[in-house]
């Protein structure tokens, strides 16, 4: 059945500046409904997906055009390098957006060119081995030496 | 669940484009040569292979489609991202407008409360006025006994007793007549505002529901204008056999070409009128008024039907032409499809919306008798509402012709084969015959109100719920004694408290009439133990 009217929830109606009015609806309304976490979590992941996409269309799209190849690789580092050094120095929203642009477009640039990195592993082979070995061995002799000097027996 | 249409779009627009960033990311780009060297089969991309290599087969790559897809699935993201931000800043502020809005309705629901409360209050103050007026005349009565004068017999000289009949305790020198000019059928109550004189406007715009009593009201103009003087045409596609007596009826059996041509025929002599205006120094010219029923029908039938509306409400008055519409709606496309008038027939029409209501017992749309009277020029928002009611006798009311013959009522209006719906029962608002409502301020000696007959009329049109509530002021019976004796029949009939109460106050129970519920159920017992 009806409940009784209490009219005093409408006081705040009654008061003489509008502000007063609209301030006492905003702070009754702090936190966050279902349908407005969607929409953040929806528009963070299209702003991942879309670095992602920038980078994967670019990074093929130069795969196509032999030419651009030197290009690419000189500036793709150097942007890179630019834009890890901002998001060191940066605060707030520029910082997560820059880590957000690296992460997402080193991700297309490995994903998206496997089969060119698989080629590239296959054709340097023993490059790769050679160098892998020589970090092993440097490692390992710095890691002794170091170690030998540290447990120095009295 | 989905809280609005955009989630459904850019949840498919992301999944799509996650589609196609897996089918770009999984696809090889070039061409990879299958070849044998030694007594190994590999494939590697062309310019992997070894110079010494025997060729076997080619895998094509897939690059081309790569990039497109890529392409595209990098603009549903954008799109996602772009939606998603938009929607994320909307939605704080929809939730506001929504909380506003919650407030508002509720707020419009306590006024409406507070509103209901005062009505009643209203009410229930007038009710004790009638308890007061009702003590006076007790003290008039013992008054009147101090004197040795029985106010019992002088009282019942006035009612019908044993074999008595209406005719014959009734003086046909104290039955109030009409006005000359007040023979309508539906006329304004005294006390709420008027109906304007019809005949002083050239076009006249009669609209309402179904069941309203629009083509009775326009017969009954029609009657008047005819006893007037003037010339009647009634433009009517679904005219009955013998219906707008005495009218010339065109377009029946809806022949709408033949409007057509009655329209056309219209505006010639709109011509005609005024070539003889331009040409004569005072012509004079028999009133002629087109009548057009079913108005609302002719827009897609009739080509002419928008010029015509047009024509009468700019061209007419200095003419004497005049024209009553009778329409459902006072929407342009339901008055001839009359596109870009809507200013001149605010301007020019008068317009008369009747009011109709359903009939709780036989479920059929019949007339409130108020109507919503707009003058020309007059916003929408003025309206006056006139109480109407009705004069003519229902078609049965065989004893009332003899003291209605001296009306101004046209003779034929008791033979017409239509009636307003509420005529036959009980005839309440004229239970003595021709001048009852007009002499409602003497009712306390009035002949009708004593009658045994006349109680149970009103007890059929209480029963029926077409009459407010026996104690509100809007009750036709102004009496208080035959007030309680009607009350008490309506309590004989055992339809149970609530249905009694709401039949004698108009209170229901629960909610914020409580108070009014138990005061009402008080006083049913008090009626109920025989106290008055």
């Amino acid at each position: 059945m009806y409940s009784e009217f209490d009219a005093s929830e409408f006081d705040y109606l009654n008061s003489a500046i509008p502000q007063q009015f609209e301030q006492q609806n905003q702070t009754q309304t702090p936190e966050l409904t279902n349908i407005e976490r969607f929409w953040n979590l929806t528009g963070n992941w299209g702003e991942f997906g879309s670095y992602f996409g920038a980078g994967l269309s670019a990074s093929l799209i130069v795969r196509a055009i032999p030419a651009m190849i030197p290009a690419a690789v000189i500036l793709i580092p150097a942007a890179s390098l630019g834009l890890a050094l901002y998001s060191l120095s940066a605060e707030g929203s520029g910082k997560v957006r820059s880590q957000l642009i690296l992460l997402a477009v080193g991700t297309a640039l490995l994903a998206g060119n496997w089969d060119a990195w698989q080629a590239w592993i296959i054709a340097n082979s023993q490059l790769l081995i050679l160098s892998f070995a020589l970090i092993v061995i440097t490692v390992a002799f710095v890691a002794t030496q170091v170690w030998s000097k540290l447990n120095v027996s009295e | 669940m989905l809280a609005n249409r955009n989630q459904a779009i850019v949840s498919g627009i992301l999944s799509l484009s996650i589609v196609g960033f897996a089918g770009a990311t999984a696809l090889q780009f070039n061409d990879r040569i299958e070849y044998r060297i030694g007594n190994r089969i590999e494939s590697q991309p062309a310019w992997l292979v070894p110079p010494k290599a025997e060729f076997r087969a080619i895998e094509r790559g897939y690059g081309g489609i790569k990039i497109l897809l890529s392409l595209l699935a990098t603009g549903g993201m954008i799109t996602t991202m772009l939606i998603a931000r938009r929607e994320g800043e909307q939605e704080p502020v929809r939730q506001r407008i929504k909380k506003y809005q919650e407030k508002a309705y509720e707020f419009g629901f306590a006024a409406e409360s507070a509103y209901q409360m005062s009505t009643l209050a209203n009410r229930y103050k007038k009710l004790a006025d009638a308890d007061e007026v009702a003590f006076e005349g007790e003290i008039e009565a013992a008054y009147c006994e101090s004197l040795g004068i029985d106010p019992q017999q002088q009282q019942q000289q006035q009612l019908l007793t044993g074999t008595a009949t209406l005719e014959s305790i009734s003086n046909p020198g104290d039955k109030v007549q009409p006005s000359a000019a007040q023979s309508a059928a539906l006329e304004p109550k005294e006390e709420s505002a008027k109906l304007p004189k019809l005949t002083n406007y050239p076009a006249i715009l009669i609209h309402g529901p179904q069941g309203s009593g629009k083509s009775f009201l326009a017969e009954e103009e029609i009657a008047q204008r005819k006893a007037a003087g003037h010339k009647v045409t009634a433009l009517d596609p679904h005219a009955g056999f013998n219906s707008w007596r005495d009218c010339e009826v065109i377009g029946a059996g809806m022949d709408y070409p033949a409007i057509d041509a009655e329209l056309a025929e219209f505006a010639a002599e709109v011509k005609r009128r005024y070539e003889r205006i331009r040409n004569e120094p005072n012509p004079t010219f028999q009133p002629w008024t087109f009548v057009c029923d079913e108005f609302t029908n002719w827009a897609s039938r009739c080509k002419t039907s928008g010029d015509f509306f047009q024509a009468a409400l700019s061209d007419i008055r200095k003419a004497k032409m005049y024209v009553i519409f009778v329409s459902h709606a006072r929407t342009l496309a339901g008055l001839g499809d009359a596109k870009g008038m809507a200013a001149t027939r605010d301007a020019a029409l008068l317009e008369i919306e009747l009011l109709g209501k359903i009939d709780p017992v036989t479920t059929e749309a019949v007339p409130r008798f108020e109507a919503l009277v707009k003058l020309p020029g007059q916003p929408l928002s003025d309206r006056k509402l006139v109480k109407l009611v009705r004069k003519s006798e229902p078609k049965n009311a065989t004893t009332n012709e003899a003291s209605d013959a001296k009306t101004d009522i046209p003779s034929n209006s008791s033979e017409k084969d239509y009636t307003l719906p509420e005529q036959d029962s009980g005839n309440l608002l004229n239970p003595c015959g021709t001048g009852a409502e007009a002499s409602e301020g003497a009712e306390g000696a009035d002949c009708a109100e004593g009658s045994d007959s006349l109680l149970n009329g009103f007890l059929s049109e209480i029963l029926a719920d077409s009459l407010p509530p026996l104690f509100s002021n809007d009750f036709p019976l102004k009496s208080h004694e035959r007030r309680v004796q009607l009350a008490k029949l309506v309590i004989a009939q055992n339809l149970g408290k609530q249905r009694t109460i709401w039949l004698l106050w108009g209170v229901r129970d629960g909610g914020r009439n409580h108070k009014q519920y138990a005061d009402a159920r008080a006083m049913l017992e008090r009626l109920i133990n025989g106290e008055e």
